[in-house]
């Protein structure tokens, strides 16, 4: 087995990739990036979870990666369905242009 | 590959859900459309605007009828696999679990849903948002609730969350005329889609520092986890995910958009059953996954979830119930009171963890209390709608109600003091438990006065809509000759739902002593 | 262990041999006319030389949304694959042979996981997401 140092770097890589992904979320102003970003951070998690799986010899990692990419591919879906019916009724999809219930 | 017949046996509900769920698809899908949009268009005010005005395009009248009867068939097997669950089941490889806490909250959330879908064709047809994916989204969501009820492993706590949130995202957009609705969704789903990340990042870390993601493997690892600060990492982010689900304060910020722009019997199946199945959610993991004797500091210390969740508490309940009095809408005003109610069936969660199993019942009875409540309160705002695109949902609409709709007014005000927490209603005896059950112990005494002050706070906005009902004349004449949908179905909805409400209040006895039987695995 | 691997060769032959046969054919006897649109870029739609920044109409996300769908659905054969003996078989295993008892379990679930595929394809299909019509 390889030692565990050399998975820090691949655990490290996940941190930061869900960072950036996280900081795009809250940051950006258009839909489709926060989607995007989003989907990072769903990545990042899933290497993060396959990397623990090989340092513990353990398949269990490996199958939830397996069923995390069915629901980012189920939730892109959706998620562009809504972003298109928004841009239907508005003609925009910055996120800023959302204020129609604000008390 | 030990695969056991049984298992499919003993999760028959969820999977009764999910193939009516699919015949439902399907009907949607080929059966005939038949048009009916002359005879509403007829009864459309001359200001109605204009996108409101085309004609209807069809309706499949029976498909309501049977989501409810496939809805009655899960209930009956949830029924038929009480005795059974008497003793826990791991089922699919300790995937899932059958025991009477899952069966019960399962129980709770196809009942609200059942309401709700009775409710749903009248309010759909006058808002002429039909569409017949509807009944399908709202069962394959249920479905999810169902796994994430009945979870025993992280993986199918985050695909019930997953499930049940699919599902709900698109209920929330479908009044896809309405540009409220849309915005709704889209908020709706782009926080609840950066939750969902979260949580799975929680799982992963979770799983890198005990090794394991079936709960009870991680309860028996926590005193040998490799990395503290993982550990603890992982445990926030999946709380974290958890409290956005149910709305609790700071991760409630969607939900008073949210359940102002959804439709309204979408906004009532939120409220009760997804609350509901992420409340189960919650206490597996921190029950059944994040307590043990051994390590009591995961669960009591000082960054243990029960500090993480009383803070969560004190804050849901008491910026929730200052943020509702302040609302004139309707919806927003329910929605900010069920952030409030958050906070206190998080009491509950709090005293899971000090007080131990005795404040489970009280915790469910509570939960089944606010399900049936406010499917209710949402089916009489439906019921009250004035016409396409014009809801009930200002305060100073309600005025004079109880002269021009004496009946509805009169489950409103039902509804409404159970939330309030008068008796007899559900919402009295939910309180009234849960708070004798916390105060076992007395660390969580300013927890259950905090809790106490506030529920006295929010009965003024409570009472304010039901003064509003019978003490103030209405400013301006309705619409003539309008009247408003409820039809046979909406008014039975809205029946038993009161039933419900004050059964439980008049005899909390029975409910109390099944919520008592239904005991968590593990 | 070599013998094993002959038949893959063959089809690798067979299989290499026929496209080239069949290309050789086309050069020698098919009919050669070309055109302004034959040359023309066709199939993925857009001229290859350009900005990349242009408006896509909504169809080709749709399509492109739905074939990621069931194009990851199909990733889950994999696993399924590499544990059907293992699904099928009641008892113990030696190998890939099976000492206990066959089942069609692995087989039925595969068909449950399809048929799911196949209603969410059929009202895809009925409600004319895929297509251009």
């Amino acid at each position: 087995m390889l030692p565990l140092s050399y998975f820090n770097y691949y655990l490290a890589l996940g941190a930061v990739l869900f960072a950036i992904g996280a900081v795009g979320v809250i940051a950006r102003r258009n839909a489709l990036i926060a989607l995007m970003s989003v989907e990072l951070m769903l990545n990042a998690a899933n290497l993060t979870l396959v990397v623990f799986a090989r340092a513990q010899h353990d398949m269990r990692g490996q199958a939830v990666a397996f069923l995390t990419i069915a629901v980012a591919a189920a939730e892109a879906a959706v998620g562009l369905a809504i972003v298109v019916g928004v841009f239907r009724n508005r003609r925009s999809t910055q996120l800023d242009d959302l204020t129609m219930m604000k008390h | 590959m030990s695969f056991d017949l049984e298992d499919l046996r003993r999760t028959a509900p969820l999977l009764l859900l999910s193939a009516a769920g699919l015949v439902l698809l399907l009907l949607e899908a080929f059966s005939r459309v038949r048009l009916i949009g002359r005879h509403y268009h007829k009864k459309l005010p001359p200001e109605t605007s204009e996108a409101y005005a085309v004609p209807l395009a069809g309706s499949r009248t029976y498909l309501m009828p049977l989501t409810v009867l496939f809805l009655a068939a899960a209930l009956g097997l949830v029924v038929w696999l009480w005795p059974e669950a008497a003793e826990p089941h791991y089922l699919y490889r300790r995937m899932l679990v059958l025991d009477r806490f899952g069966l019960l909250l399962s129980g709770v959330c196809i009942t609200a849903a059942a309401i709700g879908a009775l409710g749903a064709p009248a309010y759909l047809r006058e808002q002429r948002m039909e569409f017949g994916e509807y009944y399908a989204l709202l069962l394959l969501s249920l479905a999810g609730m169902v796994m994430l009820v009945s979870a025993a492993d992280l993986v199918s706590l985050l695909l019930g969350v997953e499930t049940m949130s699919l599902g709900a995202y698109v209920l929330t957009g479908s009044w896809r005329r309405s540009p409220r609705s849309s915005e709704a969704a889209m908020k709706y789903f782009l926080m609840g889609a950066f939750v969902s990340a979260i949580l799975l990042y929680g799982i992963a870390l979770i799983y890198g520092s005990t090794g394991t993601t079936e709960l009870a493997e991680v309860r028996a690892h926590l005193s040998e986890m490799r990395s503290a600060p993982v550990f603890y990492l992982g445990m926030f982010f999946l709380l974290a995910g958890l409290a956005f689900k149910i709305a609790a304060v700071p991760f409630h910020m969607w939900a008073p958009d949210v359940y102002e722009g959804a439709p309204t019997p979408v906004t009532g199946f939120m409220m009760a059953a997804v609350k509901t199945a992420a409340f189960g959610g919650l206490i597996r993991l921190c029950v059944g996954g994040l307590t043990s004797g051994r390590v009591p500091e995961v669960s009591t210390g000082p960054t243990g979830w029960v500090n993480v969740l009383f803070v969560l508490s004190a804050l849901s309940m008491t910026l929730g119930n200052l943020a509702a009095l302040r609302q004139e809408n309707i919806k927003r005003l329910l929605a900010y009171s069920s952030i409030a109610h958050a906070g206190y069936l998080l009491v509950g969660v709090v005293a899971l963890g000090v007080v131990g199993d005795a404040a489970r019942a009280p915790l469910i009875y509570y939960l089944l209390g606010y399900a049936v409540t406010v499917v209710g309160a949402m089916a009489v705002v439906a019921a009250l709608a004035m016409g396409p695109g014009q809801e009930r949902l200002p305060i100073e609409q309600w005025a004079g109600l109880g002269q021009r709709h004496p009946a509805m007014a009169l489950a409103m005000t039902l509804f409404l003091l159970s939330l309030g927490g008068f008796p007899p209603t559900a919402g009295f005896f939910g309180k009234f438990y849960l708070f004798r059950a916390a105060l076992q112990n007395p660390s969580l005494l300013l927890l259950v006065l905090l809790a106490i002050v506030n529920s006295l706070v929010s009965v003024y906005y409570y009472l304010r809509i039901v003064t509003a009902m019978y003490f103030r004349t209405p400013q301006e004449e309705e619409v003539e000759g309008h009247v408003p949908a409820a039809q046979g179905a909406l008014r039975l909805a809205v029946l038993l739902a009161a039933l419900l409400v004050l059964g439980l209040g008049v005899w909390p006895g029975w409910a109390a002593t099944v919520a008592e039987a239904a005991k968590l695995a593990g | 262990m070599t013998v094993d691997y002959a038949p893959t060769l063959v089809a690798l032959l067979f299989g290499l041999g026929f496209s080239c046969l069949f290309m050789a054919l086309a050069v020698l006897f098919g009919p050669k006319r070309g055109g302004e649109t034959k040359l023309s870029p066709f199939e993925c739609g857009s001229d290859p030389i350009g900005s990349p920044r242009v408006r896509f109409s909504v169809k080709f996300y749709q399509v492109a949304i739905l074939f990621l769908i069931f194009d990851i659905e199909a990733a889950f054969l994999y696993p399924w694959a590499s544990q059907f003996r293992r699904l099928s078989c009641i008892g113990p295993m030696a190998g890939l042979s099976c000492l206990g008892t066959v089942t069609l379990f692995g087989f039925v679930e595969m068909l449950v996981f399809l048929g799911t595929l196949g209603v969410a394809l059929a009202y895809v299909w009925r409600k004319r997401a895929i297509g251009w019509g």
